[in-house]
């Protein structure tokens, strides 16, 4: 029970090999659970949603459909990488997720190329869709202009020159509107094509759980329970040798 | 029996210094006098430690040093802790005044300690009331019943501070030392197992009661290094007992549940340790709201939060870390971190030799203990210190 630091050291002493042997083998032995585990690779990136945000869905409300498309891509990140997608906004870029997955760099390689396909279906799908429309606009502009031309004809030939001025100025109106939206859309449209979704890809490898000063922390633990484990045995032993003799 | 009863008071009447002894173990925490600026007055131990130094100085008797002085190592480190503070205030620090005050109280018991002769059997006696109306008052104070008497003054039950008991004493962390101390005071003099047993049992309930982690841990650690170090219990009994609480462990981790154990038992190592890194070595201690469980580490992220203030002090300057900044803060929440502030690098070097011959169960215990609690700038703590070595030498010298 008075067993001191003073009679740890004697005992340290006299077992001074085993006491090294504890040490080195404790400390081999957490080097060799802890190298073998590392913690996974992350890959981290960015999908720039800014330019839906700048769609001023209230001036032009046909922009509306377009916004789907936000969520199609949100929806893709999830469906692409297993559901275990993190993604986070940062204050003020309200559009801009920051996104983190963790897992093996190959599986990440692989799930971050699905993911950009199905960016890029999604926004090929967009495009059609500006097309569809900008050459529907083109098509309603060029039967305006014909309207204007058959009605202005048959205004000539009745006479009826007053109501010509009226026609070609409401005609002139309906055809730069449709121009406006028709330049609106394919300005938007050339926004969609140079812009890049998908930014700042980045595969982080997961550092091995080994540390050094945890690992002399456990060698310490080790070595103590050691000395600890012997001195108790010791106390024992000397007494049975003592009441033999 | 009453004839009996009148001629022990009047025995103790007749030794002044068995009185002293015993107003000091019992006195609760009243300020007689209170110094502005400070929780803590003049009480009446420090008047009654004065009228002892009155009478130390006026007695042609009292020896200041000889070869058989009861605590020796106490006195050599107490000189060291002059030193170092004579450095501290050379190199600009501000010492705090009234720690010099307490260190002279502290230098002033251990005269007494060395000049008392008092019977082992009285102290047990002693201790063993002492523990048993501990045990009464903090099970009236678990049940709302009694208030405590701390530092504040008298406290309400519903007072916050209240909440876990204390017993006499002025705080739960307090009892949790005062209790442990008085056990292994009385391991030495106590023949009987089963009262062992009893006290065991005794000082755990009040460990509970008391809620301090630190406490519990430190004091059933170092109770199982007793019993692995007894020379009576034989070494296969030894790794049946270590089975038994390794099942013990796992039981209360997976199947029962109580809170006081749990949170114990919840503790994450490596969180503690990056709270520690971050706080100390990085100046980056994470805000309070950022805390992984504040059930569990809100204690601790106070502890570093003021620890890195006062390393950080420390470290400034070359000389500070050899010998430390003094006595310049009162509490610091931890007697390792005091002895690195307070006496530097060397005062470490100093604690360490001085403890050589200190029995590995109760080295173990203020180690644990003295990581999370400031244990010796309580006179209560300091004082059972003593007489626990007081008892230890004594008994050694009676049995050799």
């Amino acid at each position: 029970m008075n067993i001191s630091i003073f009679d740890l050291i004697i005992f340290l002493k006299k077992k001074l090999i085993t006491s090294i042997f504890v040490l080195v083998v404790s400390f081999g032995l957490f080097y060799l659970y802890t190298g073998n585990t590392k913690n996974k690779d992350e890959l981290n990136f960015q999908v720039d949603l800014i330019e839906w945000g700048y769609l001023n869905v209230n001036s032009f409300p046909y922009l509306v459909k377009y916004r789907k498309y936000i969520d199609e891509i949100k929806y893709s990140i999830f469906d692409s990488f297993d559901q275990k997608a993190k993604c986070n906004k940062q204050e003020n870029i309200g559009n801009l997720l920051f996104c983190s997955v963790k897992g093996e760099s190959a599986k990440l390689n692989r799930d971050y190329d699905k993911f950009a396909n199905q960016v890029s279906l999604i926004l090929e799908k967009q495009d059609l869709e500006f097309k569809y429309e900008i050459e529907g606009r083109v098509l309603n502009k060029e039967k305006t202009k014909k309207f204007i031309e058959n009605s202005s004809k048959s205004l000539i030939d009745s006479g009826n020159v007053e109501l010509l001025t009226d026609l070609n100025y409401k005609g002139y109106i309906a055809t730069s509107e449709i121009e406006a939206n028709i330049q609106l859309l394919q300005k938007i449209r050339a926004g969609f094509n140079q812009n890049n979704i998908i930014k700042s890809k980045e595969i982080r490898p997961g550092k091995a759980n080994y540390d050094i000063r945890y690992g002399i922390l456990f060698s310490i633990l080790c070595l103590t329970i050691y000395v600890i484990m012997g001195l108790s045995y010791s106390t024992n032993n000397k007494k049975d040798k003592k009441k033999t003799k | 029996m009453k004839y009996k009863t009148i001629n022990k008071l009047k025995n103790l009447k007749s030794d002044p210094s068995i009185l002293f002894f015993t107003i000091l173990i019992f006195i609760p925490k009243i300020d007689i006098v209170n110094i502005p600026g400070y929780w803590q007055g003049i009480r009446l131990e420090d008047i009654l430690i004065f009228f002892y130094l009155i009478f130390f100085i006026s007695n042609q008797k009292s020896i200041i040093y000889h070869e058989k002085l009861l605590y020796k190592n106490f006195l050599y480190f107490f000189i060291y802790l002059i030193i170092s503070n004579t450095i501290a205030i050379f190199s600009g620090v501000e010492i705090n005044t009234l720690m010099l005050l307490r260190l002279a109280e502290y230098i002033m018991l251990i005269y007494f300690f060395d000049n008392l002769r008092i019977n082992l059997n009285k102290v047990k006696k002693i201790l063993y009331v002492y523990l048993y109306i501990n045990l009464i008052v903090s099970i009236l104070q678990y049940f709302n019943i009694l208030g405590s008497i701390t530092s504040l003054g008298y406290l309400a039950p519903v007072d916050t501070i209240s909440l876990n008991s204390t017993g006499l004493t002025g705080g739960p962390w307090e009892l949790g030392v005062v209790v442990a101390i008085i056990f292994f005071t009385l391991l030495k003099v106590e023949k009987n197992k089963k009262n062992l047993l009893i006290l065991f049992i005794i000082s755990n309930i009040l460990l509970l009661l008391a809620e301090v982690r630190a406490n519990f841990v430190a004091y059933n650690s170092a109770c199982l290094l007793v019993l692995l170090f007894s020379k009576n219990i034989r070494f296969i009994n030894k790794i049946l007992c270590l089975y038994l609480i390794v099942i013990l462990i796992l039981i209360f981790k997976h199947f029962i549940s109580v809170q006081f154990v749990n949170k114990i038992l919840s503790i994450d190592f490596n969180y503690l340790f990056w709270l520690f890194e971050q706080g100390i070595f990085y100046n980056n201690l994470p805000k309070i709201d950022e805390l992984k469980d504040m059930n569990i580490y809100l204690s601790y992220w106070y502890r570093i939060r003021d620890w890195s203030m006062f390393i950080n002090q420390t470290t400034e300057n070359n000389l500070n870390i050899l010998f430390g900044i003094g006595l310049k803060h009162i509490y610091y929440d931890s007697l390792l971190v005091r002895l690195f502030v307070s006496t530097g690098i060397i005062g470490i070097i100093i604690i360490i030799f001085l403890s050589l011959r200190l029995p590995f169960y109760l080295f173990a215990f203020f180690i644990i203990s003295g990581a999370f609690l400031d244990l010796f700038v309580s006179m209560k703590i300091y004082l059972f210190t003593l007489i626990m070595l007081y008892v230890h030498k004594q008994s050694n010298n009676n049995f050799n």
